[in-house]
């Protein structure tokens, strides 16, 4: 397997802000993608990541990007998942907003939006891990309207939209709603 | 000096702003209904809170709850400087408090029903107030024989229209029929739709006299930066 880092980073590079980015990515990859993602371009660039954790709560991200010593002050999560595990402590973590399951997308597209109002002037990226996550509790046309919505939303923004998907669970369905609403998808390998 | 017609009050709430076509019809008389739970009474106190930010002063007349049990659970908009309540650009009055609580067989008389809007207009005129809200309505109402909360109504909305004052009227219920719903400028109607189990709440502007609103269905929540509205997806 070719290292992620370079590619990952190369492509955001080359496309900028306000383009619509999956990044297709094998298991292996996954870690190092986020790492790479959060680190080596969101914390370097001085971008708030919003982070739509939908495959593993905030709190687990949070605390093995901390064992790695990578900060994680710029990070906003919509942990989409603890609620419907009953894992979440709201009071606990002020970077954290919740959403009561990932069936309920029309209130991921809106705690994103508070978190750009929050964040009023900042630069952000907006990743959402995973598509494949959300297809398995969302019927793919109620998705693909989430998915144009929360696009426009980011795109308006000017921040950085990025889809994580890994290919070996996807159906067929699934990638071909992401073939249209993203503006790349790039296959890591 | 009369509201003019076709003039809009920005309400510095986009989720009303951009479904009403820029604002609500100045000294227009509104309605704001729901069940309980839905954000009608978050809705009206970020109205006013909007106003006072824009430097618009703002009475709210509670029908329900003391002043002082409303101010501490008062919602906390973030970027709002001071605190309104104190520095006098909002006022909280009880219903209890004007009139002179004269009842004949326990309903409010037209008399009395007269008095109270007068001392409405003491409260706006007293405190030059551009937006008022009376939450919620259901209690006076119920006070009340029809065609004493009719001519109620009359003047509350003839009141408005001349003070160029905007008033929100929040009434408990998804009974679009009441009195208040036909002698409204506008509805605004919140609710509670389920999908799958999950329980949203919901906004929709059902009337807004002379423009063309929205008709949709938004999914609302209520946050620090006040309510955030996005359309209901319908997957189709």
């Amino acid at each position: 397997m070719e290292e992620v880092a370079p590619q990952v980073l190369g492509r955001l590079e080359e496309l900028g802000p306000a383009v619509s980015l999956d990044l297709n990515i094998s298991v292996e990859a996954y870690f190092d993608t986020l790492t790479t993602l959060i680190d080596r371009f969101c914390n370097k660039k001085q971008l708030t990541c919003i982070y739509i954790s939908v495959t593993v709560p905030a709190s687990t991200i949070k605390a093995a990007l901390g064992s790695l010593e990578i900060a994680t002050d710029r990070l906003r999560f919509v942990d989409c998942i603890s609620f419907a595990t009953m894992e979440c402590a709201p009071s606990d973590d002020a970077q954290t907003v919740f959403v009561e399951s990932p069936a309920m997308l029309e209130y991921i597209v809106l705690k994103v939006e508070y978190l750009f109002r929050k964040g009023k002037g900042e630069r952000f990226m907006v990743i959402l891990d995973s598509v494949n996550s959300l297809a398995a509790h969302n019927e793919v046309r109620m998705l693909y309207e989430f998915m144009q919505v929360l696009m426009a939303s980011v795109k308006s923004r000017g921040a950085y939209p990025v889809l994580l998907s890994i290919g070996e669970q996807m159906k067929p369905e699934v990638h071909e709603m992401l073939q249209l609403v993203c503006d790349q998808i790039i296959t890591l390998k | 000096m009369a509201a003019s017609p076709g003039t809009k009050l920005c309400t510095g709430m986009e989720c009303i702003d951009r479904l009403v076509g820029g604002g609500l019809p100045v000294g227009g008389m509104v309605s704001v209904c729901g069940p309980c739970g839905s954000g009608k009474t978050f809705l009206a106190m970020e109205y006013l809170l909007r106003g006072a930010l824009a430097g618009q002063r703002g009475v709210y007349i509670s029908t329900v709850h003391s002043p002082e049990k409303l101010l501490a659970s008062m919602p906390r908009l973030d970027r709002a400087e001071g605190d309104p309540f104190k520095d006098g650009r909002l006022a909280i009055k009880h219903i209890d408090d004007m009139g002179s609580g004269e009842r004949e067989d326990g309903k409010i008389t037209r008399p009395e029903a007269s008095a109270i809007v007068e001392d409405i207009a003491e409260a706006i005129d007293g405190s030059k107030a551009q937006r008022l809200v009376l939450d919620a309505t259901n209690p006076l109402m119920l006070e009340m024989q029809d065609w004493v909360a009719r001519a109620f109504l009359v003047s509350l909305s003839k009141l408005l229209f001349k003070a160029k004052c905007t008033g929100l009227l929040i009434t408990e219920g998804d009974d679009m029929q009441g009195l208040e719903q036909t002698m409204a400028d506008g509805i605004i109607r919140l609710g509670t739709a389920v999908r799958r189990g999950d329980n949203y709440r919901v906004l929709e502007v059902v009337k807004m006299a002379g423009v063309a609103h929205s008709r949709a269905k938004y999914v609302m929540d209520m946050t620090s930066e006040g309510i955030l509205v996005t359309p209901m997806l319908r997957g189709l």
